[in-house]
């Protein structure tokens, strides 16, 4: 919410005061809205959070078919303190031009992502949009936001 | 010893365990070891061409199942479907819904299948994950809740099965039940 102080020793009028107001709260939203590219915490980035901690953590023979899965999705060993999901908003536009690469055609076209940091690479994803298959993409990105692997989720 | 063997209308037939055929690899699920349903989903993953190459030929096929007179029915309902979606109807009194997922799971140290180029969405190319939701794609665990009903989902290697009680998301990978079909473990 914008709030315009107007001392009281001037003269302004209250329809300049009212344009103005109005002006400053739609650029005010409009910015605001621009900038919020991570998608927040919630039960998607709570179950694949969870997926990504076994996978890391995952050892062979104890676990070999997630050894296994790591391997094909080219993401590294870890610990599983080191899967946390991203909310740094440069990470998460680089993460999305890399996914609108990769996933070009989407409509509507994503303008916000869902990005993990796991172990050294990042993975990204959105919400299905509903289109002709059952899975939504998921993309395993390098530490550049470079396409490494990906897997429908 | 006393074992069960269900028929091929789906009812079950006792007897000493040395004179009747021993169901392979029970599961405890008596809709999965019914070996009628048994038959219909491995016909179901054979008229998806899971073993076809090129990949894009594969095609889910699905449907769902009911009690009646003559025991457990399975019925095909399958409209438009392509390698990784289906489109098929359920009746009310349907006990069960079931489609294929007609690729390799990981196994051991295998990765899985890729999805062809004709799977849309932006999933040409990439992997098919088993692990994210438990097996089944996000829209199977909704329409097994919506419907009310437990979807059967077989691919090349296993069955999984959902619990249409588990609203919640973040529940659905550990609620999941599956059961190999086709691996170095087990092979019906």
């Amino acid at each position: 919410m914008v709030v315009i102080k107007v001392p009281a020793n001037r003269r302004t009028s209250m329809r300049f005061v009212a344009l103005f107001t109005a002006v400053a709260i739609t650029a005010g939203s409009d910015s605001a809205q621009a900038q919020i590219v991570c998608r927040p915490a919630d039960a998607q980035t709570a179950n694949m959070i969870r997926y990504m901690k076994v996978l890391v953590a995952a050892t062979v023979p104890a676990d070999s078919e997630s050894v296994g899965v790591r391997t094909a999705y080219k993401i590294p060993a870890a610990s599983p303190t080191q899967v946390t999901l991203v909310t740094s908003e440069t990470k998460c536009k680089s993460a999305l031009a890399a996914f609108k690469s990769k996933v070009p055609g989407q409509s509507p076209v994503p303008t916000r992502i869902y990005v993990l940091a796991v172990g050294s690479v990042y993975v990204v994803w959105n919400p299905r949009q509903g289109v002709g298959s059952e899975w939504a993409p998921h993309l395993i990105l390098n530490s550049k936001f470079q396409f490494l692997e990906g897997f429908g989720g | 010893m006393i074992a069960c063997l269900y028929n091929e209308q789906g009812f079950p037939v006792c007897g000493r365990r040395e004179q009747i055929n021993v169901i392979k690899c029970p599961t405890g699920d008596t809709i999965l070891d019914n070996p009628g349903f048994r038959n219909a989903l491995r016909k179901a993953l054979k008229d998806s061409r899971a073993d076809s190459v090129p990949t894009s030929v594969r095609r889910e096929v699905g449907g769902y199942a009911v009690f009646d007179t003559t025991g457990l029915r399975v019925v095909r309902t399958e409209t438009v479907s392509t390698p990784c979606s289906v489109d098929y109807t359920v009746p009310a009194n349907a006990v069960l819904i079931f489609h294929t997922h007609p690729f390799n799971p990981p196994e051991g140290l295998s990765g899985p299948d890729r999805f062809p180029s004709n799977c849309l969405g932006g999933l040409a190319g990439l992997q098919y994950d088993v692990n994210s939701w438990g097996g089944p794609s996000p829209d199977d665990w909704k329409a097994s809740i919506s419907t009310g009903k437990p979807a059967y989902i077989i691919d090349k290697k296993r069955i999984y099965v959902t619990n249409p009680l588990v609203s919640d998301s973040t529940q659905w990978r550990a609620s999941i039940k599956r059961f190999d079909w086709n691996t170095r473990r087990c092979k019906w």
